[in-house]
């Protein structure tokens, strides 16, 4: 009978295996594997061992097929920890050239308007995103079918920016300079997913899918005038700035599927996967838009419409284990962030959204008869997003003691035209430590540590939303961005 | 300001959005700016009434974007005797617009609106509709439920004949909006291509 493979040390193939040839190695260099995330993707389970090669629980939605790594039933509980510190930076420059000369007009101080509009944003939060996977071979070890599910985070997170100091004339200022994109919500989708895989021992190849049942949400405040300006005050000195705060939510469902091979038994695998987007394209919502603008008194939330599109993500992963006590994995992912165009915003009934929502280059509606309809749009235009990732593993006493490390890279997904305070992206560089002990056959601990370091953003003096028509039209969102993330990821496994 | 914020995501999917609370922050603005959403409309003095029959640019300034004001030409007929006032109000187009200033979209009115001894009235001008091209602000139509209080001002050797006052309401389309606050000022002109928007009674 097989030996038991069991997760992530499980990945060790048994001792005595011939060490994988240099020519094996260098392929392994040569190709590309799963790498931080870019956008708001924000997979992160599993530690180094989250690659379309790599045996785990979290496999359902790296890779389906390499479920077929593990025999027995397993658990996994992972949650990632991260601790990211923020900021973004508004320059003077950026403040709507009519917002200072209508503040004057109203006798209000230049400066002061000036304070309550540019100057610094920053935010320090802590943000826990929690996995938990099963997977069974259903009490037949010799069965070539696996099963699973789990539950994840896989995109967005949520943000509070820090409140500032405001003049009496300016209360707004209150929420930051940030505020005109975000002052304090959440952009996520969460899964729950179940998966198989079927392995075909002959060939040593493995195919897997799993269906995933995406719960999203977008619950976010912004400041927000009726024009789409950074308006404080009118002439005569009426309050224009007021908040705009949209809770929607929706279920949608997506599909992944990958095949693996393992081309050398026990020592070289090979994973490759496919996500689909979350609802295979626009993911409408439904919810509550509640808007207070100008001096008016606060309305009732209205009912509203809100679409968006996540990518599709393409993963690569290869693992090998050209000696008995070191694993070493290459891993990349193509994220199809260019899906993002826009997100938009409609009152309920609107028809048709896609249609009604239809931009032209310079934000404005294809057909203006919707004009009525559209609440706002979000330009976006993002771009794709690649990452790659390299990572090895050392094994100590009999695989009881796994330490490990990786490197990865991943490319900024979002154009400095778009870029804002709500949706931050940059290249990144991650830099990873950690370890597992087998405490006993049926119970690993493990602890990762991730720094991930953010190249800083200046767009200050480029065009951005502010140049765009209505509905797309928003305050200047150029400025400096800078942002470093920390993430602690412990993760407990049981396998039975 | 706030300190790190720690949120219980392992204690299930409600909990996630615990420490992130758009809803407290909304609700914080609007305390403190509670006071800033008295606007005050400014009226001109009691008069007594006079025939003040004529054609009016008519200026609404919304709370929204005072700054911003829908534009109206108005015939106004007030009756022989002086108790009734009929108002026939056109969309004019935005000063922004490439034809600004004419006319859009379908006219609307009202008929014997009593005109109080004191020289005020109060108009209910129904649910109305305001084409795009005469929204200075967004640029979409608006359906709105409209009521005007008013007075009436004789005019000088230096100063048109006036009505103005306060405007109450709902905009219904695009977003409900509570008109609360706005104000409008109408000038008597046979020129409304040129003349100046009066947004609010004088103080």
């Amino acid at each position: 009978m097989e030996e038991r493979r069991q997760f992530p040390i499980a990945n060790a193939q048994p001792r005595g295996r011939r060490p994988l040839g240099c020519a094996a190695m260098l392929m392994i260099a040569a190709i590309a594997a799963r790498a931080e995330a870019s956008g708001f993707a924000t997979a992160r389970f599993s530690g180094e061992h989250s690659t379309a090669a790599d045996g785990t629980p979290g496999a359902i939605y790296y890779n389906p097929a390499a479920l077929s790594l593990l025999d027995g039933q397993h658990l996994m509980i992972d949650a990632t920890i991260a601790l990211r510190t923020a900021s973004y930076r508004r320059a003077p420059d950026s403040i709507d050239p009519s917002t200072l000369d209508t503040a004057e007009q109203a006798g209000l101080d230049r400066q002061q308007a000036v304070d309550a509009l540019a100057g610094e944003s920053s935010l320090d939060n802590i943000v826990v995103l929690p996995f938990v996977g099963v997977v069974s071979d259903l009490g037949m070890a010799g069965s070539p079918v696996r099963v699973g599910a789990a539950f994840f985070i896989p995109f967005g997170g949520q943000s509070s920016w820090d409140e500032a100091s405001a003049s009496e004339s300016f209360p707004g200022a209150q929420d930051g300079s940030a505020r005109w994109y975000n002052i304090d919500g959440t952009i996520r989708s969460m899964a729950g997913a179940i998966g198989g895989s079927y392995r075909i021992d002959s060939l040593r190849l493995s195919f897997g899918v799993a269906g995933n049942l995406y719960f999203s949400d977008v619950d976010t405040l912004r400041a927000r005038n009726a024009n789409g300006t950074d308006d404080l005050v009118s002439a005569d000195g009426s309050l224009l700035e007021g908040r705009s705060w949209l809770d929607v939510s929706g279920i949608h469902f997506g599909l992944g599927a990958g095949v693996l091979w393992e081309p050398l038994r026990d020592q070289l695998w090979v994973g490759a996967s496919y996500q689909s987007q979350p609802g295979f394209g626009a993911m409408e919502m439904s919810g509550k838009l509640s808007n207070t603008l100008g001096s008016s008194q606060p309305a009732p939330p209205v009912d509203v419409v809100y679409s968006q599109e996540l990518p599709d993500i393409v993963r690569l992963g290869v693992r090998g284990r050209p000696w008995p006590e070191v694993e070493l994995r290459v891993a990349a992912d193509w994220t199809l962030w260019s899906r993002m165009g826009q997100m938009c915003l409609a009152v309920e009934g609107v028809g048709d959204l896609e249609q009604a929502c239809a931009t032209r280059d310079d934000g404005s509606l294809v057909d203006s008869q919707h004009a009525a309809d559209i609440v706002q749009v979000f330009q976006r235009r993002w771009d794709d997003g690649f990452g790659a990732r390299l990572s090895g593993s050392y094994f100590f006493w009999g695989d009881a003691l796994e330490l490990y490390a990786g490197l990865g890279f991943d490319s900024n997904a979002i154009p400095d035209s778009t870029l804002d305070p709500a949706l931050y992206d940059m290249d990144k560089y991650s830099f990873s430590l950690g370890a597992t002990y087998r405490m006993s056959e049926h119970l690993a601990l493990s602890l990762t540590l991730i720094e991930v370091l953010y190249l800083e953003r200046d767009t200050r003096g480029q065009a951005g939303n502010e140049a765009l028509e209505l509905p797309s039209r928003q305050p200047a969102n150029a400025g400096l961005y800078q942002q470093n993330t920390f993430l602690i990821q412990p993760a407990i496994q049981v396998s039975l | 300001m706030r300190g790190a914020l720690v949120c219980g995501a392992l204690l299930g999917p409600s909990s996630l959005s615990a420490c992130v609370d758009p809803g407290d922050r909304y609700d914080a603005f609007l305390e403190r700016t509670a006071e800033m959403r008295n606007r005050d409309s400014g009226m001109v003095e009691p008069t007594d009434r006079f025939d003040w029959s004529g054609r009016y640019l008519l200026a609404l300034s919304t709370v929204l974007a005072p700054d911003q004001p829908l534009l109206f030409a108005v015939e106004a007929e007030v009756s022989s005797d002086l108790s009734l006032i009929d108002l026939q109000l056109q969309p004019l187009a935005t000063d922004g617009d490439e034809e600004p200033r004419t006319a859009i979209g379908d006219s609307f009115g009202v008929n014997d609106i009593p005109y109080e001894m004191d020289g005020s009235f109060s108009a209910d001008l129904g649910e109305v509709t305001v084409p795009g091209r005469a929204n200075p602000i967004t640029g979409s139509e608006i359906v709105a439920s409209v009521q005007l209080s008013a007075s009436t001002r004789a005019g000088d050797d230096d100063n048109a004949d006036l009505f103005c006052g306060q405007v109450t309401g709902m905009v219904i389309q695009p977003l409900s909006y509570d008109l609360a606050g706005s104000t409008f000022g109408a000038v008597l002109t046979d020129d409304a291509q040129n003349a100046a928007p009066q947004l609010r009674c004088p103080r």
